[in-house]
């Protein structure tokens, strides 16, 4: 090859490897993704015990309780059952086993066990008595559930039990029943059903309903129902020729808020049964269904999603357990127990995750033995996500600016590394200071406890510059000097005589009523008192409602929960959490997604209304300035008869308009009033309206005059120490123009000293309560942006003391 | 009660009576004129209003005073000009205003003003007096 040949081969390569990397990323783009699963687990143990399994649960010590069966062979060929609670510890070893007779049980068979909060059992038997258990399996008290042909039982975050079974009618009448039952046996809720449904499966869903789902004929079924038990929709999915059977055996909840279902059916194309997986979405629209027709006479026993979207689903008829991706396709397969090579007659009991997010499965061989196997958990290759909220790309003023944030698992350590700098290791979240103006690049590093390191991503912020004040001061000092001393330049042979004269004889040529009579004197005075009487006005409402304690009983405090910045499995907590506080109302966004009903915000919603309800909270709805008006039709046609307020528009006298720098005019905020206030009225809820303002109203008073005709009462949002002071005579106004009540409806300091948040925010609320207000409402309950949130900081305790103490 | 009806009898009741009386009237006017001013082609209904309080309220209740000075006191000419003088009785007023509303947190003006009319002659004849003297008339003087 030539020289100049190989100078050709050398421009030609370039452009092939991009080529070549532009078809391969086509290539990749076109092809269906699905997240990939990681290594497979191992067996870490596997226990054999005497009896048959029904059930298990892995209890609060670490350890495992297995529900069942057990037969005693006695000499003759004569046979005795027992119902059976087995105990073992965390490594599975036997700790106890407790039989219970007829005397307790109609039907010698626990089909499931549940542990209580006292550390004792609840045994549910198949013939419909439930049994309450101490930690050592000493029955306490039974009560009978009225229904019979129990199958199993899944516990409910209110601490009661879903319970569900089916029973055949002395009519021979098919009733499959749901029953919500609390711990004494008292049944809350029910829900049977007849024509042929049978239940196999039940989970309680994110918005505090529940799911149901088996077989209808030879189709699978499902069925969604809300927790005011109303049923939402139920789906028969029909598959094959009519004599096709299809059965669900377990089913599970996934991450975008729809469910998977496993179990089995008949695929002619394999000749017999197979296990089937089928996706579906919250509205119970199959997404994707995998039929296993290499695996043939058996069926899916039980399903779990895993943290990467995947599934584990585990054989009913064999002790094998199948990995899956987000798809539904194998990834591997484990055969987690030996069943003496008799896996045709092994019979799956339960699976469920462990605290070390392993998994435990318990089945019974042929041979009358219970087997419970732990599997170690997967290995985590995923790195965290790194999720940084502030600073966010934009310039921010001078000082200290929040670094927030958010890592999707427990780390060993979060490092962050400013302009290239060495990393910088923080505990959580935390404030870069000292920062000099201009532009700044930041990245933040996270280590799981894996050692997988994640990372956010190059954020760029910048600084302003710095107002030189501090320049200004001095060139005013060096002004005013110079001035002073061309002065006493100018004044050097007056003062030369002053001195002489001495300064008592200035005093001595007058008395105090010619002081009093001179005019400028009293002028200045007059002025003087003017000052004084203008102070009073605005300062003395402040400092005597803050020194009195008027009674009123009326008051009640509110808080502002940003719900959409926590997990779906926070919502209900957080809610429970504020309601202890004494808290009545919380005020949220509007949050939904009305192009997607699929989208988990809209869970997330449910969920939120969920808690409210459950805790008998009210809830305020926010709509800002620039809501799509489908959005809010969207939310208050499906929450809408939850809200005990509707915020219309969010300070619209200080809002931006559509053209950028400019405040709304008059006839833009007016208009868009009427636009939402007219939808609102439209669906003609109970909820109470208000708009809120801010100090700006002062000058733009023909708004909340305007805007006060429609709306039950007005809102005055109270942020800064300085507008505190001077709120009474703000509230006063307000309420003098519009003749509504005023309510506090933001209030709050966005500071990283718990001191001087918790103070300020206690000192509002004793004056805004000595004022005879209707209510105050803290804004934020959480808050990533800033430090407005009290979670978690002492004001939250401040706050619930002062609502103990004073309403 | 010799003592009280030797006050009563001065003209500083009546001086302050009489402007006790057209505060609260002004007050009245205004409190109820509020809200049309403020929807009144926006801002400038809020710029009239401001004006009408803060600038035409003042001078009135300053020229007031002066002439009352002048007619109970013989007094000619002022110290205090008309607005700063009428400004210093207004704010004196709203002040107590305040202090009334918020102290007895009765929101309803006009029991206030009543109870002003009652209680602050005394007082706003002396402070309408100390406010604005203006000169003695000047002493005749023999020519012989």
């Amino acid at each position: 090859m030539s020289a100049s040949q190989r100078g050709s081969a050398w421009r030609l390569t370039p452009r092939i490897v991009v080529i070549a990397v532009l078809i391969g990323l086509m290539l990749f783009a076109a092809v269906p993704q699905s997240k990939a699963a990681t290594g497979p687990s191992s067996v870490e143990w596997s226990k054999s015990f005497s009896g048959a399994a029904n059930s298990v649960i892995q209890t609060s010590d670490g350890g495992y309780a297995i529900a069942g069966y057990s037969v005693t062979y006695s000499g003759g060929g004569y046979s005795t059952a027992s119902a059976l609670l087995l105990k073992t510890d965390s490594s599975g070893s036997f700790q106890w086993e407790k039989t219970y007779g007829s005397d307790v049980f109609s039907h010698l068979n626990v089909m499931a066990v549940a542990q209580t909060p006292d550390s004792g059992y609840l045994l549910f038997g198949q013939g419909g008595v439930m049994v309450k258990t101490d930690a050592d399996g000493n029955v306490q008290q039974s009560a009978s559930l009225g229904m019979t042909g129990v199958y199993t039982c899944v516990p409910s975050s209110d601490g009661n039990y879903f319970v569900i079974g089916n029973q055949v009618n002395p009519t021979g009448e098919q009733v499959a029943w749901m029953l919500k039952v609390n711990e004494q046996g008292s049944v809350l809720l029910n829900k049977t059903w007849t024509g042929g449904v049978v239940y196999q499966a039940v989970i309680e869903t994110n918005d505090r309903g529940y799911a149901l789902a088996g077989y209808w004929m030879n189709d699978f079924w499902f069925a969604k129902v809300d927790s005011n038990n109303n049923v939402q929709w139920y789906q028969p999915y029909t598959y094959g020729g009519e004599t096709d059977r299809h059965f669900i055996y377990s089913i599970t909840k996934t991450v975008d808020g729809g469910y998977v279902l496993a179990g089995a059916g008949d695929w002619q194309a394999s000749g017999g049964m197979v296990p089937w997986l089928i996706k579906i979405d919250s509205e119970g629209h199959e997404k994707w269904k995998q039929i296993y027709g290499q695996i043939l006479n058996n069926g899916f026993g039980a399903v779990l999603q895993t943290a990467d979207e995947g599934y584990v689903v585990a054989l009913s008829n064999s002790a094998m357990l199948i990995r899956t991706d987000s798809s539904g396709s194998e990834q591997w397969n484990i055969t987690y127990a030996d069943t003496g090579g008799q896996n045709s007659l092994y019979h799956l009991a339960g699976m469920i995750q462990t605290s070390d997010r392993g998994y435990a499965l318990v089945g019974t061989t042929s041979g009358g033995a219970i087997v419970l196997t732990k599997l170690s958990p997967e290995p985590d290759v995923t790195p965290p996500v790194v999720s940084v909220s502030s600073p966010k790309r934009k310039t921010y003023d001078p000082g200290d600016i929040p670094l927030t944030v958010t890592v999707d698992e427990p780390t060993s350590w979060i490092r962050y590394s400013l302009d290239g700098n060495g990393n910088v290791t923080i505990s959580g979240n935390t404030t870069l200071s000292g920062l000099s103006s201009g532009e700044h690049t930041l990245t933040v590093y996270a280590q799981d406890l894996s050692g997988n390191e994640g990372t956010s991503g190059a954020i760029q912020f910048s600084v302003a510059s710095v107002f030189p004040i501090g320049w200004i001061v001095a060139g005013v000092a060096i002004a005013a000097g110079a001035v002073v001393g061309v002065l006493v330049y100018v004044k050097r042979d007056s003062l030369k005589s002053g001195k002489r004269q001495g300064l008592r004889s200035a005093f001595k040529k007058q008395n105090l009523s010619v002081i009093g009579n001179n005019r400028m004197i009293r002028t200045l005075t007059i002025i003087g008192l003017c000052i004084m009487f203008v102070l009073v006005q605005l300062f003395f409402p402040f400092f005597y409602f803050s020194a009195s304690k008027g009674s009123n009983s009326g008051f009640e405090v509110g808080v502002t929960y940003v719900y959409e910045q926590d997990t779906a499995g926070q919502v209900y907590g957080q809610v429970s959490r504020i309601h202890d506080l004494g808290i009545k109302t919380i005020r949220v966004n509007l949050v939904c997604d009305y192009v997607n009903p699929n989208n988990p915000l809209n869970s997330l919603t449910d969920l939120f209304f969920s808690a409210t309800q459950n805790f008998g909270m009210q809830v305020a709805l926010i709509i800002q300035n620039r809501e799509d008006p489908n959005q809010i039709r969207y939310y208050l046609g499906k929450w809408g008869q939850d809200l005990a307020y509707v915020q219309v528009l969010n300070e619209p006298e200080s809002a931006s308009s559509w053209d950028v720098g400019a405040l709304f005019t008059d006839d833009e905020a007016i208009s868009l009033f009427e636009q939402v206030y007219g939808i609102v009225e439209s669906y003609h809820l109970s909820a109470q309206l208000y708009t809120n303002f801010g100090a700006g109203f002062v000058v733009r008073s023909n708004l909340p005059i305007k805007f006060s005709e429609n709306l039950d009462f007005v809102g005055l949002d109270v942020f800064m120490e300085s507008f505190l002071v001077m709120s009474p005579t703000f509230i006063q106004l307000l309420h003098e123009i519009t003749n509504k009540n005023v309510v506090i409806t933001e209030f709050g300091m966005s500071t990283s000293d718990d001191v001087a948040q918790s103070n300020y925010i206690i000192s509002g609320l004793n004056l805004f309560k000595s004022m005879g207000l209707k209510g105050c409402w803290i804004v934020y309950w959480n808050s990533q942006a800033d430090y407005y949130g009290i979670r978690g900081r002492l004001a939250e305790q401040k706050v619930g003391e002062w609502i103990a103490q004073n309403t | 009660m010799l003592r009280i009806r030797k006050i009563l009898s001065k003209p500083v009741l009546v001086h302050g009576a009489i402007i006790v009386i057209a505060l609260a009237i002004i007050q009245l006017i205004l409190d109820a004129s509020q809200n049309s001013f403020l929807l009144f082609m926006p801002p400038l209904g809020f710029a009239f209003f401001m004006i009408t309080q803060f600038l035409i309220q003042p001078i009135i209740v300053g020229a007031l005073n002066i002439v009352l000075l002048h007619r109970m006191y013989g007094c000619e000419g002022w110290q205090t000009g008309f607005w700063l003088n009428g400004i210093f009785l207004l704010l004196a007023f709203s002040t107590l205003t305040v202090v009334f509303q918020t102290i007895f947190g009765l929101a309803a003006t006009p029991y206030i003003l009543l109870v002003e009319v009652l209680l602050l002659p005394v007082p706003f004849g002396y402070l309408g007096k100390f406010s604005n003297r203006g000169n003695q008339p000047a002493a005749p003087q023999t020519t012989s």
